[in-house]
């Protein structure tokens, strides 16, 4: 599997492992985007097993975002014939980086402040069945951060996951 | 901005062991105090029945 050769997996697929003491097990939780818009649901957490923390959350689309985004496509191939679409039934997921959001304990909602509705619209999904890999990551960067540079997202290893869109402080 | 960090489940075994030695102990200390108090009871009653016949 790609993602086991970047060290990343599904935090429910490492059974001996769990979301430290005084850390919020976000999974189930809500999250909105800049303007509090709901986004979806946090499905899962992605880890990198030696770095020991989360560098992804997952979510779960909401169907009314699937549905505008699937209305922008269409748009767009009424506009313009040529353009390709990268949206299949069944990607119903994205990823968001840890860094990119706050933690909201009281309310259990995570809040993606730097995200819009609008860029969470356009930004590639992909289905849960066939997992991503490093050139999926990189397109979620640049659709969320598409002003740093592109030559920070050239990395293989886990030096990828050492900038501050996944670094908490 | 975020952070959250993932640890190592720890393992349950140490503490089932714990709490069979626990219970192990308890069970022990019971079970000898029951068998000093059986004892007892059956020296009296040899006791009384020997006054009673001398009479």
């Amino acid at each position: 599997m790609e993602n086991k050769d970047k060290n990343l997996y599904r935090l429910d697929e490492l059974t001996d492992y769990k979301v430290a003491s005084n850390y919020s097990d976000v999974r189930g939780w809500k999250i909105v985007d800049a303007d509090n818009r709901t986004i979806g649901k946090i499905d899962n957490l992605w880890v990198n097993k030696d770095m020991q923390r989360v560098v992804y959350l997952d979510v779960k689309v909401d169907k009314a975002l699937i549905d505008d985004s699937r209305n922008e496509v269409h748009d767009t191939i009424a506009n313009d014939n040529g353009r390709e679409f990268i949206y299949k039934e069944g990607d119903s997921h994205l990823i968001i980086p840890i860094g990119s959001v706050n933690i909201n304990k009281d309310t259990k909602i995570v809040m993606a402040n730097s995200i819009s509705y609008d860029t969470f619209r356009r930004t590639g999904r992909y289905n849960i069945q066939h997992n991503f890999d490093r050139n999926y990551e990189r397109s979620v960067l640049r659709s969320y951060y598409p002003n740093d540079p592109q030559s920070e997202f050239e990395s293989n290893d886990d030096a990828f996951y050492n900038r501050r869109e996944f670094d908490g402080h | 901005m975020a952070e959250i960090k993932i640890e190592k489940k720890r393992p349950i075994w140490p503490w089932i062991v714990a709490l069979l030695l626990i219970f192990g102990l308890v069970y022990y200390v019971f079970l000898r105090e029951d068998h000093v108090q059986t004892g007892n009871t059956v020296e009296m009653e040899n006791t009384t029945t020997t006054d009673t016949i001398a009479e």
